[in-house]
Parts: C-alpha cells; structure tokens; sequence
C-alpha cells in the first residue's frame, strides 16, 4: 500500500469515527396514563406497571392515552404533545455511570404556561413518573423510559 | 449602393417573424417599393437555406444502421461488478483526491483533534448546572415547592449532585433518581412527593395541593 492510499484510510477511518461519536442517540419512551376513579377498567397495555400503580395511586381505572417513542441526540430538546393541551419538552442531557440525566419541562396550555421544571439523573435501565395535580377527572400519569444506543461513555 | 435604415433593424425582425402586425403590415408594404429590403430578405432568406441544407447532409452523413443493434447489445451486457463500478467511481473521482500526503495527514489530524474537543464541550455544556429556559413564566405567587418528605424519599433542595449528599461515585450509582433541581409554577402551594419504587426501578414524582394526595 502507497503512502498516499495509506492517508487516505486513516483519513477515512477517523471521519467514520468522527460521524460515529456524532451520531450518538437515545430512545425517549413516553407513556401517558389517565387514572380515574370512574371505573375499574384497567389497560391491559399497563400490565407490568399494574402493581405500581395500584400501589403508589388511590385511583381504580388506568388507561394509556397515548405513547411516544422519539430518537433524540444527547443535548436536543425534543417536543411532545399530550393530552389536554399539554406539552412536554425532554433534553437528554447525559449518560454517565449507567445513568440517565435529563430535563424535564411540563406546560400547559395553548399559550404554554409552565407547570414544572425539573433536572433530574435516574439508572438507563429505571423509569421516572410524573404525577400532576388531581382534576376532577382524575390525573394525568406520565412515565419516561430511556434506551441510549451507544457505548457507555 | 442604396442603403435604407429598414433593411438593417427591421428585415431579419420581419424575417424572423418576430414584428407584430401593424409594423408587420408596414414593412411588406414598405418591401414592395423598397429595393435594398427586398435584396436584404432574400438574402436572409436564401443564407438560411443553405444553412439547413448544410446541416441536413451532415445528419445524412451519419450512419444510424447499427444504433439500435448497439443499444441492445448494451443492454443485454452484464452490469458490471461492484468492485468494478468502485473503481470506476473512484477513478472519477481521483482528481478531487490527490491531495498529497503531508495534507491528508494535517486533516486526519484535525479532524481527530478537532471533533473531540467540540463533543467534550458540547457535553461540559450540557452536564453543567440547568439554568431555566428563558421562555419559561416566571413562578407567581408563593410558589416554591413545599416538599414533603416521605418515609424512601431524597431531600430535592434545587442543587448539584454534591449538595444532595452524592459525594461519591457508589450513592451516584444507586438505583434511585437523583433531582437535581425542580421546580413547579402556579398559584399556591404545591407539594412535590417522591417516592423509589424498588421493585420496579421507578421514581415517582406526584406534584398535588397536598401531602395526602398520593399515598405511599
């Protein structure tokens, strides 16, 4: 092999790594869950969270509205629209330590009023719920799971 | 010779049937007494017949007998292999990639350099202290959060890893969510409650107008 063919591998070997280290990605998993207490109908969807929810909630009825599975880069905000107007915007911030950070920001409203605000670190391989204010119908759960699709940092 | 200051501007235009009809109308008329535009058009004239005579015995001379018995056979031809069609792109290529080598070691180079430094800095920047976004609505009336502490839960003083008691890499790998900072707008007094489940590597955070809300 010339010289020159020899540059340019190592050429094209470090930008594939460059592309590679850049193209690092997370999977945001969001679950939106309604309980209610107007029936006792449980999703079926929400099995394996069935003995959390019955045990950390008063309500009698569990049901998934709506789930999102979004790619995101480490540091971009993603956006996601729930039910009743709400917005939610997700940074996945880093992942160190088998941990996930991010930060998490609830609005509501057509005209986006914050509700909360919160950076927050949690296992890749755990899960985190947000509960809002009980309504009269009941109250929104939502549950944000992670899967970083790179090497561990 | 006789000159006439049609024949220059108007004729080839009347020629080229590009005159609209009124001046169109003028010139034929002006033509019938007008002897250098009539020498003048009969010369575009016959200058375009000869052109097309040219071009027609140059198509003529072309030999088209075997061209769709080429196209066949081109078609029926193996495509050729993909090592080959790399090659061949690369050939085409080569001109754009004969840097020499002293150049492509400086862009390796840089390039190794270079996009470490900007991911280590988007990271630092990220994994630093959240600030709020700026378009957030500022918190109104009494509106920090009154934390109720549960029988499993953190303390969440709106802080870094170390001022919740994280000092070391072993609490930081524990299985429960660390809160870094949070904080809730809205009129009122909010609890915020949260609780590790350990049997479902959970944490739930229940923001309610009261402790009692959510049992734990």
């Amino acid at each position: 092999m010339t010289p020159h063919r020899l540059a340019q591998l190592c050429f094209a070997l470090t930008l594939l790594w460059a592309l590679h280290a850049l193209a690092e990605e997370v999977e945001l998993h969001i679950e939106t869950v309604l309980a209610t207490n107007s029936s006792t109908r449980f999703d079926a969807r929400l099995q394996d969270l069935k003995p959390l929810l019955v045990r950390t909630f008063r309500y009698t009825s569990y049901r998934l509205v709506q789930e999102i599975r979004q790619q995101a880069r480490w540091g971009e905000e993603i956006k996601v629209a729930l039910p009743g107007e709400r917005q939610m915007q997700v940074i996945p911030k880093a992942h160190d330590h088998h941990r996930i950070s991010l930060q998490v920001m609830l609005r509501e409203g057509t005209n986006p009023t914050s509700l909360l605000n919160a950076s927050l670190s949690f296992p890749d391989t755990g899960t985190i719920f947000f509960a809002g204010r009980e309504q009269k119908d009941g109250v929104l759960i939502i549950r944000i799971g992670t899967t970083a699709k790179e090497k561990e940092q | 010779m006789a000159t006439c200051s049609h024949a220059d501007r108007l004729i080839p235009l009347l020629h080229d049937n590009e005159l609209q009809s009124p001046l169109r109308r003028e010139m034929v008329t002006h033509m019938a007494t007008c002897v250098t535009c009539t020498r003048t058009f009969s010369l575009l004239e016959r200058e375009q017949e000869l052109f097309t005579q040219v071009i027609e015995e140059r198509v003529d001379s072309i030999d088209f007998s075997g061209f769709w018995q080429t196209v066949e056979t081109k078609l029926s031809e193996p495509m050729p292999s993909r090592a080959l069609r790399l090659r061949l792109w690369y050939e085409s290529w080569r001109p754009a990639w004969t840097f020499p080598v002293p150049a492509w070691a400086v862009a390796t180079l840089l390039l190794s350099l270079g996009l470490p430094s900007l991911y280590l800095n988007k990271h630092l920047l990220i994994t630093s202290n959240p600030s709020p976004s700026p378009s957030l609505t500022p918190p109104s009336q009494g509106i920090v959060p009154e934390i109720a502490p549960g029988p499993m839960e953190k303390p969440q003083e709106p802080s870094l890893f170390q001022d919740v008691g994280l000092s070391d890499d072993q609490e930081r790998n524990s299985n429960q969510a660390q809160i870094e900072s949070i904080c809730t707008y809205g009129s009122g007094a909010v609890a915020i409650n949260i609780y590790y489940d350990y049997e479902s590597n959970s944490t739930v955070i229940s923001c309610g107008n009261s402790t009692s809300e959510y049992p734990q």
